[in-house]
């Protein structure tokens, strides 16, 4: 092993002036890092008192939603718990455009055909859109945008546990024909394409559908087909829901109803 | 103008600034009844208010492919459920061959069943057949072939490998009762009429308000939480398919596009707005086309797909 | 009293590496690492080309050079020999599996498992009951012919894939070999350029630098100018079949499958299958570890060695490994790199899942000729002209036994040659332990046999084994020289040299000894030793023969 030479002072000196920066660097930048717990922290508490105490006279988020968001099968209340943040945010945003004076008009349901037709598609939904429901109309009406992306961040960190609910095996291979294949001789493309093969959906705009009772999904397949519920981006489930038959929607809320979901919780950055 | 209307102007102008600022605080605010709802993209491409012509989809009118439950539970039906799994799930099931992040299912809709979006079952009985690409009659193992070589940028399993016997399997079991050398609905993809040349700006205007939600803003696609796989498949970049496929060329992508995006409201965009997006998307960057050599590309650069 | 518990017999018996754990010094490890880690990176292109080979997808060729191997360095009795995927053994498994699956299918991989499974039970239940000696006697003109004619099988079956053309496998040779020509405008030249270069490449590096390691140098001259020519021409133009990527995982649980949609059709085909794998993997791991012993003056215990290889392929089974034996290229290498304990090949096999991790995005380009390439070159490796020539040459049965095997192997299937090869060996040591030696002394010779006041007689030496087989000999014998004096002389029968004397013969030698008597003659008998009186008081043959005519030799 050869003797290694001292370096020269000129080097010895830019080298401990890196590392000295590169040392002040990190700490600057674990203090800022630091610095958004806090904001997490904040948002999760200022969630938390309204999730919980609610907000001008108006019911509480738990009251319906359940203690830990786990949802509210008999009132036909959803999960919230685990959902994406964008998407509550979305949601609630949607709830606060009134519906009726913007002057949509509710079309009447299509019931079981034995020949669903095919419905022209209006393209006058390339809109922010709308939500229909009475009481969440209400109350987010009294929220302002700080406010709603608060409880949306408190809730998307719960943790929650769904076990299936089982089914009989006829209605889930039709149910999962539907999500896995959906109806191609319709154009109906396949509920896992954008909700995923477990139907734990992706990102803001694809909610997790797995993990909601099956009552709640057929009433959202039900209020897309009549327009109540408009806040799809280019009408994409508008389309959907048109097409299936009252039997089609309760055999895929079987199938994903069928599927076991947990989480533990948690937070990612706001 | 005296100080008492200057007063009251101000007043006004003061109230009516703070109501709205106050409105704007709300959430959501009011939209007037006659506001148009805004729109993200000025100039226009067509009136959203136009209701578009569809097809329509009555029962009878496509062939209908077995269902999956149905797959028989012998041996030739183990071999159509492993043609099924690589059909469905490119990625794991023949990941040897696989060259970027596509599946079969990525284009070839619905498991090979969807009308327009080049079914399997429209396709297994037109083979063997002359291809202009090749120039040559190729048996459906070639076909199935080149489908690895160009749109899934890999490298193609030979003819007596498992995986392409299982995806013959496959192709075979869905075409069941389908007549064999017979052009059936659904099988091609529809014409277009062009009226100007397409316009890779306008294009990207499509893109950008129609397709941008699903394949991303740089049309790279969109990766699941746990990032093994693609949720939504990527139309260009590393992992796309190469400048070899059939969809590559602008007509073919056009037709696609057309009769089948966005996803569930196929044959919704005018013909134009198809040619210009596929215009947007054929100028991107992607693999390079495997029947060139790196050297003669260079020198004698293609400009598209024969 | 303190026992070392190390130092007990038994737990050597069980442990058979603590043998050489001591031998371990700073120089042999050293030594050991590097001819470890040589031989492993070496043997990466052998490992998957003998998987396609075996009909199976090429992880599984890795798997059957990294695990037995370890096993068999282990518990094996030789220190130089080196496990692995066996050419001879890879040919076997392609066809006892080929009527009741289509090569890499699921189906083809579970029957591999469940063989080897069934193949290191046999194995192991030879080396228990201590049958390992029965393989130092297969014999030696059955194994040229069998492993020259696996030799054949291979360049026959590989010719089609060399040039790109996709041959079916399942064939009889003479037809996959035809479907080649016949299809040779079908030809892909690019591939055929490519498998062409890899085969001369190879050739020539083994003519004219024989240190050179030439399968490894020939792999990397093929996929190179496959590399270069899908650069020039594009790879959708030249069309070479390549590997793929490889799906490895780092312990590849499987077990054998005796369900019953798994196992009862090709339930024939897998125990035979079994027997002539577990038979043909021991012979050729005797051969091996007896060469090896040869060189390094090792002595081994080839029970022990048996018991490695039961051991080995029984880990292998549930390791997703195909069945593995002693392989002769990598042992001599091994063994010519220096390497002194079986520490090498463990570390061979490390070194080889070291490279594969690393070297996968390669692995994938690899194309299928330069595959086929490396295989005619393993093939013509084991085609060996003057050892042909040479038995060929020699008048007797060896000729018979070669031209009989080759032709079975060929036409019939390396199965089929197993069997007549395990069949002849038997018929050529039975006939050669059945024929005693009988010999006709004459002159003083047979003076000092005859008794003093003898003049004339008949004096034979009989030397050899005598047992049932052999009675022929002996009756036609003692009928000839009876016929000639008429049982009235002295017939002496000379068996100082006898080496094994059964009750039959010992029946049979009675009852000729009372024939004589009854016709006025004697017989007399001369031994070396009293070994044999038992048996002689037992058949009655002292009796027949009467004390004064039975003599021991004074002088050994």
């Amino acid at each position: 092993m050869r003797y290694l030479a001292m370096p020269s002072k000129p080097v010895l000196f830019t080298a401990a002036a890196l590392i000295a920066a590169g040392v002040i660097f990190g700490v600057i930048f674990w203090l800022t890092s630091r610095a958004n717990d806090t904001t997490t922290f904040a948002l999760l508490h200022t969630g938390k008192t309204i999730a919980e105490n609610g907000r001008d006279g108006q019911p509480a988020c738990v009251q319906c939603h359940g203690g830990n968001g786990e949802g509210n099968r008999a009132m036909g209340a959803p999960r919230l718990a685990g959902m994406p943040a964008g998407y509550l945010e979305k949601q609630l945003h949607d709830f606060a455009r009134n519906p009726l004076k913007a002057g949509v008009t509710l079309d009447p349901i299509a019931h079981d055909y034995n020949k669903t037709p095919k419905i022209q598609v209006d393209l006058t939904a390339l809109t922010p859109g709308v939500r229909r429901v009475d009481a969440m109309n209400a109350i987010s009406a009294t929220l302002n945008a700080q406010e709603v992306k608060a409880v949306a961040f408190y809730f998307s960190s719960l943790g929650y546990n769904f076990t299936a609910i089982p089914s009989d095996p006829e209605t889930l291979a039709r149910g999962e024909d539907l999500a896995l294949r959906g109806k191609p001789e319709y154009g109906i493309p396949a509920c896992a394409s954008c909700h995923g093969a477990d139907g734990k959906g992706y990102g803001n705009h694809f909610p997790p559908i797995a993990g909601q009772a099956p009552e709640y999904i057929v009433q959202q397949l039900n209020q897309w087909q009549t327009g109540a519920r408009d806040n799809d981006q280019m009408a994409l489930m508008r389309n959907i829901a048109e097409q299936l038959t009252d039997g089609d929607k309760i055999n895929v809320a079987a199938y994903f109803a069928n599927i076991a979901v947990s989480s533990t919780g948690g937070v990612s950055s706001p | 103008m005296n100080s008492f209307s200057k007063s009251v102007i101000l007043s006004a102008v003061s109230i009516l600034c703070t109501l709205h600022v106050a409105k704007a605080e709300k959430l959501g605010g009011e939209l007037d009844s006659l506001e148009v709802r805004p729109t993200l993209v000025k100039p226009q491409l067509s009136l959203p208010t136009k209701l578009t012509e569809v097809h329509v989809a009555s029962p009878g009118e496509f062939f209908v492919p077995p269902n999956v439950a149905d797959i028989p539970n012998d041996k030739y039906g183990d071999m159509v459920r492993m043609g099924r799994e690589i059909f469905v799930n490119t990625q794991i099931s023949a990941g040897r061959y696989v060259g970027n992040a596509l599946n079969c299912q990525s284009c070839h809709l619905q498991e090979g069943r969807k009308p327009y979006a080049m079914p399997i079952w429209g396709a297994f009985g037109m083979y063997p057949m002359f291809r202009n690409k090749t120039r040559s009659v190729v048996t459906y193992e070639q076909r199935i072939q080149d489908c690895f070589r160009f749109s899934l940028n890999g490298i193609p399993p030979s003819v007596d490998s498992p995986e392409m016997q299982a995806l013959v399997a496959y192709s075979h079991w869905l075409s069941r009762g389908a007549p064999i050398g017979v052009e059936l609905p659904g099988r091609s993809l529809p014409g277009l009429m062009r009226t100007e040349d397409p316009s890779p700006q306008r294009g990207e205007i499509v893109y950008t308000t129609r397709c941008a939600m699903c394949h991303g803003e740089l049309g790279l696609g969109k990766k699941t939480a746990d990032g093994t796989q693609y949720a939504f498949p990527p139309l260009w970049g590393p992992d796309s398919f190469n400048k070899g496929a059939g969809i590559f060329r602008v007509r073919t992508a056009a037709q696609y596009i057309k009769a089948n995006m966005p996803l569930g409201q196929g044959f919704t965009i005018s013909d134009q707005e198809a040619l210009d997006v596929a215009a947007y998307i054929w100028i991107q960057d992607r693999p390079k086309d495997p029947r060139v050599g790196y050297i003669l590309d260079f020198l004698l650069p293609r400009t598209g797909a024969p | 009293m303190a026992v070392n518990l190390l130092k007990h017999p038994a737990i050597g018996k069980l442990f058979p590496f603590l043998a050489w754990k001591g031998m371990l010094d700073a120089t042999t490890l050293r030594i050991d690492i590097l001819a470890g880690i040589t031989a492993g990176l070496l043997s990466l292109p052998q490992a998957i080309a003998l998987a396609v080979l075996a009909g199976m997808p090429p992880e599984y060729g890795l798997y059957t050079s990294i695990f037995p191997v370890i096993v068999a360095a282990l518990f094996g009795s030789s220190w130089h020999a080196m496990s692995g995927p066996n050419t001879a053994l890879c040919i076997l498994i392609s066809f006892s599996l080929a009527p009741y699956a289509s090569q890499q299918t699921p189906d083809w991989v579970q029957y591999a498992i469940t063989l080897t499974f069934l193949a290191a039970l046999i194995q192991l239940t030879f080396g228990l009951l201590r049958l390992g000696v029965i393989f130092n006697y297969f014999s030696h003109t059955v194994m040229v012919a069998l492993v020259t004619c696996v030799g054949i099988i291979i360049i026959l079956q590989q010719i089609g894939n060399l040039g790109g053309l996709i041959v079916n496998n399942g064939l009889p040779i003479e037809d996959a070999f035809l479907q080649a020509i016949y299809n040779f405008h079908f030809v892909n030249p690019y591939a055929l350029a490519v498998g062409v270069s890899t085969l001369v490449t190879g050739m020539l590096i083994k003519h004219y630098r024989k240190n050179w390691p030439h399968l490894i140098i020939s792999v990397v001259v093929g996929t190179l100018l496959a590399l270069l020519l899908d650069l020039l021409f594009g790879s959708a133009n030249t069309r070479i079949d390549k590997l793929g990527t490889l799906s490895l995982s780092a312990f590849p649980f499987s077990a054998p499958d005796f369900s019953v949609q798994h196992f009862s059709e090709a339930r024939e085909g897998l125990l035979s299958g079994a027997f002539l794998v577990a038979f043909l993997g021991l012979m050729q791991s005797a051969v091996i570890a007896r060469a090896m012993a040869v060189r390094s003056g090792q002595a081994i215990n080839i029970n022990q060695e048996v018991i490695g290889q039961g051991l080995s392929n029984l880990a292998g089974s549930f390791l997703s490994c195909f069945p593995s034996c002693g392989s002769f290229n990598r042992s001599a290498s091994n063994i010519e790199s220096g390497a002194r304990t079986p520490l090498s090949a463990i570390v061979s096999a490390f070194a080889l899942a070291a490279l594969v991790v690393f070297a996968a995005p390669l692995v994938r380009q690899l194309p299928v000729a330069v595959m086929a390439g490396v295989l005619i070159l393993v093939g013509m490796g084991l085609v060996k002209p003057s050892d042909i020539m040479h038995i060929l040459r020699v008048r007797g049965d060896s000729r018979v036994v070669f031209v009989l095997t080759s032709l079975t192997t060929l036409f019939g299937g390396l199965d089929q040659g197993v069997f007549l090869g395990i069949a002849l060996s038997i018929i050529i040591y039975l006939r050669a332990t059945s024929k005693p030696e009988i010999e006709i002394l004459v002159g003083d010779d047979a003076r000092q046999y005859l008794p003093a006041e003898v003049e004339s007689g008949t004096v034979l030496q009989i030397s050899g084994s005598l047992f049932f087989g052999s009675l022929p000999a002996l009756e036609r014998v003692i009928g000839d020289v009876g016929k000639q004096d008429h049982f009235r002389e002295i017939l002496v029968l000379s068996g100082e040299h006898i080496e094994h004397l059964d009750a039959t013969t010992a029946e049979f030698l009675a009852r000729e000894a009372a024939r004589r008597k009854n016709k006025g003659g004697r017989m007399i008998l001369w031994l070396r030793n009293h070994n044999l009186d038992n048996l002689i008081l037992e058949s009655g043959l002292r009796t027949a023969l009467g004390d004064e005519n039975i003599f021991y030799s004074k002088a050994g």
